[in-house]
């Protein structure tokens, strides 16, 4: 049994849009903990 | 023209800048180490932001973007879903992380607990284990430095390997586990930009439609949901996962090095930010064929793609993101295996009033010294990097059970966990030889599981948890 052509697409696109999302969250927390004085 | 992506010299240069900045930032971080304490758990005091980051791009190894295209390569679809399923050890570990932190407030290392829960046998075989692990995941990062650099800019493995053991080092030992941290951080940053950066050229140069169709009519193979060696892999690689992170002293020493209310949260984020990471490199992979690529080594199909498409600007870009990787799992390996070394056999057995100063000295002592092993068994190149990975897998799904089962069941005794541990490993190691990689840790934590679960029942006695407290170890310098 094949993946078929959308499930294929829509797995590598939200792959995709959930790691592109992770830089932003990473950024966003450590000004957070800077802002805070809690990064160490 | 080279028929290399990058000229010698342009790897060169580049692996010089980000060295010299990694050493002189790991330098800098280092001033502030003070105690012990500091240079092995940075103080206990890692906020949120650099917990995520530091428990994301620690997972994301030299093996995330070089095996997970490699196995997507060799198993389709189910290679790079399979190796995304490794999140849930990140995930599952964030319950185990509070608990850790609850129940030592003072440990240091996964081998303190096993010692103090299980005693002397079991923290024996724990340690054997641990090492072989910890050995087994050096070697492979350092050669998956030489493999790197040879097969992107021809220069020659030994010359990169070293180069990279090199650096790593440096930097963890001048600034201990806050510089292991930091770095993480901006690492996690350069691969997550860099990884996405090449899926996203790929899908718009050559399509997502293009690369299902071609695959559909020449190698459906690799589109097949019910390819049964590749789901066996699946769940032989969360078990494997499960028991990379449950067991090491990677994970345990970051748990122990967070702030307080912030271990659950950060592994818990750090897994899901992994989560996709694998599906990403992997799908790389996939084009693979329609580019009418064909690597020697498997384990070189990420960087052949990625250079293929995008040319010189892509083998910088892969250069870059996978030094990174490399380097923030190598330094994590470096200080939670000289840690573990320092705390649970030169402290705990050789010299129990050891000073401060000398534990600290010690710890570098062995960074350097494990860099130096690393080094040497690294020096012949004795398996893919997939191969090796997977060997492992036999021993460390073996203390799965044990460490669950030691931090919420008090019946479990130290001899029935020192058996499941050994025995878990030996069936693994059989399941290796005799039917292949891809069983090994299924079968090693299905053996343990099984003669920890005799052991509860044939138990009566009741652990003490304030047993695991040892109160704070404080020596003045002398």
């Amino acid at each position: 049994m094949l993946i078929s052509e959308l499930a294929f697409e829509w797995l590598i696109s939200l792959a995709l849009v959930m790691t592109c999302a992770a830089p932003v969250l990473l950024v966003g927390l450590f000004i957070k903990d800077f802002i805070s004085k809690t990064i160490w | 023209m080279t028929e290399f992506a990058l000229e010698t010299s342009t790897g060169i240069t580049i692996i010089i800048l980000f060295g010299v900045f990694w050493v002189a930032f790991g330098y800098w971080l280092g001033r502030k180490n003070r105690t012990h304490e500091d240079f092995a758990l940075a103080g206990r005091n890692v906020g949120f932001a650099f917990a995520a980051a530091t428990a994301m791009a620690t997972w994301v190894t030299s093996n995330t973007t070089l095996v997970a295209p490699q196995l997507t390569y060799q198993f389709g679809i189910w290679g790079m879903i399979g190796y995304s399923f490794a999140a849930l050890g990140l995930i599952l570990f964030a319950p185990m992380a509070k608990r850790i932190k609850e129940l030592l407030p003072n440990g240091y290392t996964s081998g303190d607990f096993v010692r103090l829960r299980y005693g002397n046998l079991a923290w024996l075989v724990f340690i054997i284990i641990s090492v072989v692990y910890a050995f087994g995941w050096l070697i492979s990062l350092g050669m998956a430095g030489g493999i790197l650099l040879e097969s992107l800019s021809g220069l020659d493995y030994h010359i990169g390997m070293t180069t990279i053991l090199v650096i790593c080092v440096g930097y963890t030992l001048f600034g201990g586990m806050r510089a292991v941290i930091a770095t993480d951080f901006i690492q996690a940053l350069i691969i997550i930009v860099g990884v996405s950066f090449i899926a996203y050229w790929l899908i718009d140069n050559v399509g997502l439609e293009s690369i299902h169709s071609n695959l559909t009519s020449e190698h459906p193979k690799l589109l097949d949901l019910l390819f049964p060696a590749a789901v066996m892999f699946l769940f032989n690689n969360i078990f494997f996962g499960l028991g990379e992170i449950f067991h090491s002293n990677v994970w345990w020493s970051r748990a122990l090095s967070f702030k307080k209310g912030v271990a659950y949260k950060a592994y818990l984020t750090g897994g899901l930010l992994w989560l996709p990471i694998p599906i990403v490199t992997g799908f790389i992979a996939l084009a693979a064929p329609q580019l009418g690529i064909f690597p020697p080594s498997p384990d070189m199909i990420g960087p052949t793609v990625a250079a293929a498409v995008l040319g010189k600007v892509g083998a910088v870009i892969v250069f870059i993101v996978i030094f990174s990787a490399l380097a923030s799992s190598l330094d994590s390996l470096l200080a939670a295996t000289s840690d573990l070394v320092t705390q649970d056999i030169f402290h705990k057995k050789l010299k129990p009033k050891a000073s401060d100063k000398t534990l600290m000295r010690f710890n570098r002592s062995c960074i350097l010294g494990l860099g130096i092993m690393t080094w040497l068994l690294c020096l012949p190149r004795i398996a893919t990097l997939g191969a090796l990975l997977n060997f492992a897998g036999a021993f460390v799904a073996s203390t799965i059970w044990p460490i669950v089962l030691g931090l919420y069941q008090r019946r479990l005794t130290g001899s029935y966990a020192a058996c499941a541990m050994a025995f878990g490993t030996l069936f693994g190691m059989l399941g290796y030889f005799v039917i292949g990689f891809y069983v090994a840790a299924l079968v090693s934590c299905a053996v343990s599981g099984l003669i920890c679960l005799v052991g509860i029942m044939r138990s009566n006695k009741q652990f003490d948890w304030n047993q695991l407290d040892e109160g704070e170890q404080i020596h003045a310098d002398k």
